[in-house]
């Protein structure tokens, strides 16, 4: 018979690390039936004989939710039959906090839910010559104890044994809570039950465990120094966001140029053939431009990974909690919004953690402002149009534009925490855990897998809405083709009405319809200018000489220039604010729990960007400036 | 986070419910002895250890602990 196993504990418990032995680093996201949230499942891995499913729960303090996150964990123990099986608790505690884990075990066994307890960092205690003797806590407990050793995976059969021997069940798991004096009364037993358990019978837990610390607490000094932690911070930062772009760039031109390839002999096919032309421009285009993006994501997500299974996440956030407080969120929006630079989907889904609903909202409204990667194209273009053969103020204005973001990402944050009453508590209380050496295949793995689930989420979103802007393209003149066909088409006489809305940011139509098919994934939008000007365009990055040098020449029908120096930066302005990609809407909607939010976000960064961008152009302008 | 390490002894819990629930939670109680690290930067968060946990607590959440 087959069964979930759900794996429970505090953070930083070496839950996750257990999960990944188990399940191999796979995991799908599920939805909680009922409810938007989600949460990690996966098979145990075939090596370990065991046919099952592996929950990972978010990581708890207690069974009384104090953060999304941990209400997810106390839904998720009730939730039942889970996976459509009956249940199998296993209870995370971390070998070095024994005493303070142990009161989570208890508050399950209150509940009257049978469990198995696994304890993790043995490779810890070994260093320091102690072990740890399970019988105490089986005794204590009366359940299984198993030893974990998150290094090398060592009892983890064993784990798999001793869940054979508890049975199967749907017991909801519902914790009362105790009152002070009880709370007082089992921490003081569960002191004594960690010495016992280490076998010390003068000493102290925490003086016997010390030397485990000392290496964290000296690094702390560096790290968390008011003037070097701060400096060190910068210049991890400096190094994640570089690399993002720099270590990414010849995978992406590798992408570029395979889909280069297959666009090419698409069309060897026949290009007057309409089949062919949806293959082409929908199809491979649809694709690539979704997986173009998939190093800038990988490479983030395996930084991010560092920096977390490192233990350095920890720090940074604190850092930033005092800072960021100002602005209506907290610490713990530090890795969503540095999430954001790659992609705003997996950005908004990390807020989960952020206890407070009010400081949750007001970090899910600004990722988006985040320069997340899919700009890259368009910026690439637009600013490679602007500094002809000026690589060094290219890169300067690049900068530029993602300072931009950023500062009307803390001005918007800080209006909204003017103006939203605060109606919860805002919580830090971060435990900053020891750090650790990062174990380089896991992580390799672990990247992989978020990666592989970021595109079958964000993926046929954009497909289908890159068919969608093709059939509106192409429609209703099929007869026709090439040029005459689009301007006959749906897309562009829907931008030719719109053209008046276009004209005060110093764009035409043709622009204009650049602008709107870049809601389907704003790359589209060099892509769209690429097939509107005639270009026989083969990448997407649409770099060639010959689209730059049609868009120099561009004219409206009045006779003046469409693209001049103010009416790009009015387009890089409106493409740096603006809320353009429908995944993003589409977590909106879940993360913010209703509709009204993403309306709201979509409404409001739409027009201050469409104003921003107008009041830059006709500024420009008046100041003299084409 | 200097030499200046400040040992001092929990006297009393008190203050937003939620909060001292949280810090209970978290292993500290009224008799346990911690040692505060110092402050992040910006004067940020407080930095207190004991029982080998180091925590980061905002100035609201380290004013509930009676030192």
């Amino acid at each position: 018979m087959s069964f979930s196993v759900v794996l429970l504990g505090s953070p930083n418990s070496g839950k996750t690390t257990l999960y990944n032995w188990l399940t191999q680093s796979k995991f799908r996201t599920v939805n909680y039936p009922g409810s938007t949230t989600e949460y990690a499942v996966g098979e145990c891995a075939s090596r370990w004989g065991l046919k099952a499913t592996v929950v990972d729960t978010p990581g708890v303090y207690s069974l009384l939710p104090k953060s999304a996150d941990e209400q997810v964990t106390c839904e998720i123990l009730k939730a039942l039959p889970l996976e459509n099986k009956s249940r199998k608790l296993v209870v995370v505690v971390d070998g070095t906090q024994i005493a303070r884990h142990l009161l989570l075990a208890r508050q399950v066994q209150d509940s009257g839910v049978p469990f198995v307890i696994a304890i993790t960092m043995k490779d810890l205690l070994s260093k320091q010559g102690l072990e740890l003797k399970k019988e105490v806590l089986e005794k204590e407990f009366s359940v299984p104890v198993v030893m974990v050793d998150g290094l090398l995976g060592g009892g983890i059969t064993d784990l798999i044994a001793q869940l054979q021997t508890i049975p199967a069940n749907e017991i909801p798991l519902q914790f009362k809570g105790w009152t002070q004096t009880q709370s007082d009364i089992i921490r003081r037993k569960f002191e004594t039950v960690a010495e016992q358990a280490l076998g010390l019978r003068h000493a102290s837990v925490t003086q016997v465990l010390k030397p485990i610390f000392e290496r964290t607490k000296m690094l702390d000094r560096w790290l968390l120094h008011p003037v070097f932690g701060l400096l060190i911070f910068l210049g991890v930062m400096t190094l994640l966001f570089s690399s993002i772009y720099w270590a990414a760039t010849p995978f992406m031109n590798g992408i570029d140029a395979v889909f280069g390839w297959l666009n090419e002999r698409a069309l060897s096919l026949g290009e007057e053939k309409l089949w062919v032309d949806f293959l082409s421009n929908a199809v491979i285009a649809g694709f690539g431009s979704v997986l173009i993006f998939v190093p800038q994501i990988f490479i983030l997500f395996f930084a991010i990974g560092l920096l977390e299974s490192t233990g350095y996440l920890a720090r940074a956030a604190t850092m930033v909690d005092r800072p960021f407080s100002k602005l209506g969120m907290s610490g713990r929006s530090f890795v969503p919004l540095l999430s954001g630079f790659a992609c705003a989907v997996p950005a908004m889904m990390a807020t989960r953690n952020i206890s407070s609903s009010r400081d949750r909202w007001i970090t899910n409204f600004i990722i988006p402002l985040m320069t997340c990667s899919a700009r890259l194209p368009v910026y690439a273009l637009l600013l490679t149009f602007l500094f002809v053969d000026e690589p060094l103020k290219a890169g300067f204005a690049l900068a530029l534009l993602y300072l931009v973001a950023l500062i009307v990402g803390a001005g918007v944050a800080a209006i909204l925490h003017r103006i939203l009453k605060r109606n919860d508590v805002s919580l830090l209380m971060m435990e900053l855990p020891l750090y650790r050496q990062p174990r380089w295949s896991v992580l390799l793995h672990q990247t992989l897998e978020k990666t592989k689930a970021f595109i079958k989420r964000a993926g046929p979103v954009i497909f289908v809405l890159s068919l969608l802007i093709w059939v509106l393209s192409t429609f209703p003149r099929t007869d026709l083709a090439g040029n005459e066909r689009f301007n006959q088409s749906y897309l562009a006489q829907t931008g030719q009405v719109l053209e008046p809305l276009f004209s005060p940011m110093g764009l035409d139509w043709r622009a204009g319809i650049g602008i709107l098919s870049s809601f389907a994934a704003r790359e589209v939008f060099v892509s769209t200018m690429a097939v509107i000007f005639n270009i026989e365009s083969e990448t997407e990055d649409g770099l060639s000489e010959g689209l730059l040098a049609s868009l120099r020449e561009a004219r409206t029908s009045g006779g003046d220039l469409v693209f001049t120096m103010s009416s790009v930066v009015g387009l890089l302005l409106f493409f740096a604010i603006a809320l353009q990609c429908m995944s993003t809407f589409a977590i909106a909607i879940k993360e913010g729990g209703s509709w009204k939010f993403a309306w709201l976000q979509l409404f409001v960064f739409n027009s201050l960007a469409y104003g921003l961008a107008v009041l830059a152009v006709q500024m420009l302008r008046m100041a003299g400036l084409p | 986070m200097g030499e200046r390490e400040i040992e001092k002894t929990v006297l009393a819990i008190q203050g937003e419910a939620f909060i001292c629930d949280r810090l209970r939670e978290l292993g500290l109680f009224v008799g346990l002895q911690i040692t505060i690290l110092g402050r992040a930067p910006f004067a940020g968060p407080y930095l207190i250890q004991y029982n080998n946990t180091v925590l980061a607590l905002r100035e609201e959440e380290f004013q509930c602990l009676s030192l």
